[in-house]
């Protein structure tokens, strides 16, 4: 873990500034890149950082008080910009909680569905061809099943557009079926809101932590020893599935929502 | 810089924390009832959770490729380094071999200029280069004069200096651009700086376009709108644009050369003293020296070899800037270093 110490106080808001810009423009590119942004997007994303920081005569780097690492505090900043600059860039507009479950391509993809009503190919095309999104077409499928039926905004089709609009690829059927699968999500991932609420702070932390993160990391972040670390884990989901399972919800269903990357198993256990 | 957001559960939230404190918690600098606090917001608000995480993953990868995120260390300058002892530094460590082999060819090759770029500075922007002038007057008042004579196209082959020139000219204009908002007359001076780089871009094979976008700002300028949606946010993008689009070598080499000309004007030991313009001239000094070397291996009949004859001059001067500079102790010569920076601009400025 960084433990650097403050940067000298001799230094200026503008030297702190140009000495760390390499660090910010890395931190500004790595978050972008995670949310799949494209090339414009991101070259945005780092212009806005840059000028964030430049604001009022540097006045977040001078509020700065050397309680963390200066390249820590930087990178925090960076993170609560983009924050910020999503809000901007999509508006009131909010993505389900699945799709934020399964990640900004699935963020993206319902943008692109719901927001912008486009179909699922439209979407494919652009977030291929022109955001560049690092995915391939059957994982956009993957994900475009699990996502859940949304209506989109209300707006008026022209006769045109209307003529020239595929028709949708399911039957009324099976689109019945896809809301109330997705209806059932919802209240499951409500379900598991109330249960981790349930649960002391530095657990729910670590729960939602280890959706994101590899035991190892979780341990050193929050240190912790790792051994038991992976004993606590276990308690902890047994704990949310009794939970789940009280509330109505089958061994299947969550198998599917708690199911945690286990690429990282306890050496030795 | 931290708000209120969404909560993810039904406990109640505080107030956000700042974002200095969760740097301080991913730091592991947090104990007791602050580190309880944190976990205890962290674990419930969402936007908070995914800033951390955000964080966290960026120092994960960072350590993972060694790469993300290297901080250039202060301060550099190899005087300074014997005085305080410093010579195996923390930030020097991701030098490797072949980074020291490479900068000591550079020290045979160009003496001692050359090897300072051991690392090389960071990009220099506009809002950074002109943050000491525009508290000052004087600065606005010397801005490069767009009026002065300029050679006729019959003077020099049509192709010289086609990008490199043009590029270092709208470097130097995006300077006076942004220090033209504390004239008497910012439209004007903003509008008709505008319009110049339109024309220096216009010089550009297949730039047409983006020209015209300059053309179309300079008039949006002149009748205010620009500045109602904020000039100098909009030029920010902008000059990431050019970034892209121009020689960036030769761009940010005239955003230097006109903010040091500036800061001349204005005996600004800032500048002077700023780590970042001292590397970038010996950035510049290897540079052109290169360039030279490469017109020297390749030579063209004598008289006609202009570029070489450029480059050589524009040398010259940055060798002249570098004696009257100094290393801080006694103070730059001024007077002089005006009249230098006034003749690297001449140089390109045909």
């Amino acid at each position: 873990m960084a433990t650097l110490p403050s940067p000298p106080s001799d230094l200026t808001p503008e030297q702190l500034y140009l000495g760390h810009l390499r660090h910010i423009d890395a931190a500004a590119r790595h978050s972008a890149r995670r949310r799949h942004f494209s090339a414009d997007e991101t070259d945005d994303f780092v212009s806005t950082v840059r000028l964030k920081l430049l604001d009022n005569g540097y006045e977040v780097i001078r509020k700065f008080q050397g309680k963390s690492s200066f390249r820590t505090f930087l990178t925090t900043v960076v993170e609560r910009l983009m924050l910020d600059y999503q809000n901007h860039l999509w508006g009131k507009w909010r993505p389900s909680a699945e799709a934020e479950r399964l990640g900004h391509a699935a963020m993206r993809l319902e943008m692109h569905q719901v927001r912008d009503g486009l179909t699922f190919d439209e979407a494919c095309e652009i977030m291929l061809m022109n955001e560049r999104v690092e995915i391939s077409r059957r994982e956009l499928e993957a994900i475009a099943e699990r996502l859940p039926v949304r209506n989109p905004p209300r707006r008026i089709l022209g006769e045109e557009e209307l003529a020239e609009r595929p028709a949708d690829g399911e039957t009324p059927a099976e689109s019945a079926l896809s809301r109330e699968a997705a209806q059932r999500k919802r209240e499951i991932l409500e379900l598991l809101e109330q249960a981790l609420a349930r649960l002391p702070a530095e657990d729910r932390l670590i729960a939602r932590m280890r959706g994101d993160f590899q035991v190892v990391r979780i341990a050193k972040v929050l240190g912790l020893d790792q051994k038991p670390l992976y004993r606590r884990i276990d308690r902890i989901l047994k704990t949310l599935r009794t939970d789940l399972v009280d509330h109505g919800v089958t061994a299947d269903e969550i198998a599917e929502i708690l199911a945690f990357p286990e690429s990282d198993e306890e050496e030795g256990s | 810089m931290a708000g209120h957001e969404t909560q993810l559960s039904g406990h109640s939230l505080g107030p956000c924390p700042a974002d200095e404190e969760i740097a301080a918690f991913v730091d592991g600098l947090l104990s007791g009832a602050d580190r309880a606090r944190l976990v205890a917001h962290l674990a419930d608000c969402k936007a908070c959770y995914q800033v951390f995480s955000g964080v966290v993953r960026f120092e994960e990868d960072a350590a993972g490729s060694g790469k993300v995120g290297r901080v250039v260390p202060f301060p550099l300058d190899r005087r300074e380094e014997r005085e305080t002892g410093g010579g195996k530094r923390r930030g020097r460590s991701s030098a490797t071999w072949w980074q020291v082999a490479a900068a000591a060819v550079l020290a045979i090759g160009i003496g001692l200029a050359g090897y300072r770029t051991l690392f090389a500075p960071p990009p220099l922007t506009v809002a950074g280069l002109t943050g000491p002038l525009l508290s000052r007057p004087e600065a606005a008042q010397n801005l490069y004069s767009l009026a002065r004579p300029r050679g006729t196209s019959s003077s020099r082959p049509a192709d010289r200096f086609a990008v490199e020139g043009p590029s270092f000219m709208v470097g130097v204009l995006l300077v006076d651009l942004q220090v033209a908002s504390r004239t008497e007359d910012p439209r004007t001076a903003a509008a008709e700086r505008l319009a110049a780089i339109g024309s220096q871009i216009g010089r550009m094979r297949n730039m047409q376009k983006l020209a015209a976008l300059y053309q179309q700002d300079s008039r949006e300028a002149r009748a205010s709108t620009l500045f109602a949606s904020n000039l100098a946010a909009h030029m920010a993008r902008r000059e990431a644009e050019l970034d892209r689009s121009l020689d960036r070598q030769a761009l940010a080499f005239g955003k230097w050369g006109e903010a040091c000309r500036l800061a001349a004007v204005i005996r600004s030991r800032e500048t002077f003293a700023s780590r970042s313009n001292r590397l970038f001239l010996a950035q510049a000094l290897r540079w052109q020296a290169a360039k030279l070397e490469e017109r020297r291996a390749h030579p063209r009949p004598e008289g006609l070899d202009l570029e070489a004859e450029g480059t050589s001059a524009v040398l010259a001067t940055l060798g002249r800037i570098e004696a009257h500079w100094g290393s801080g102790d006694p103070a730059p010569r001024y007077a002089d270093l005006r009249q230098d920076f006034g003749e690297l601009i001449d140089h390109y400025d045909r």
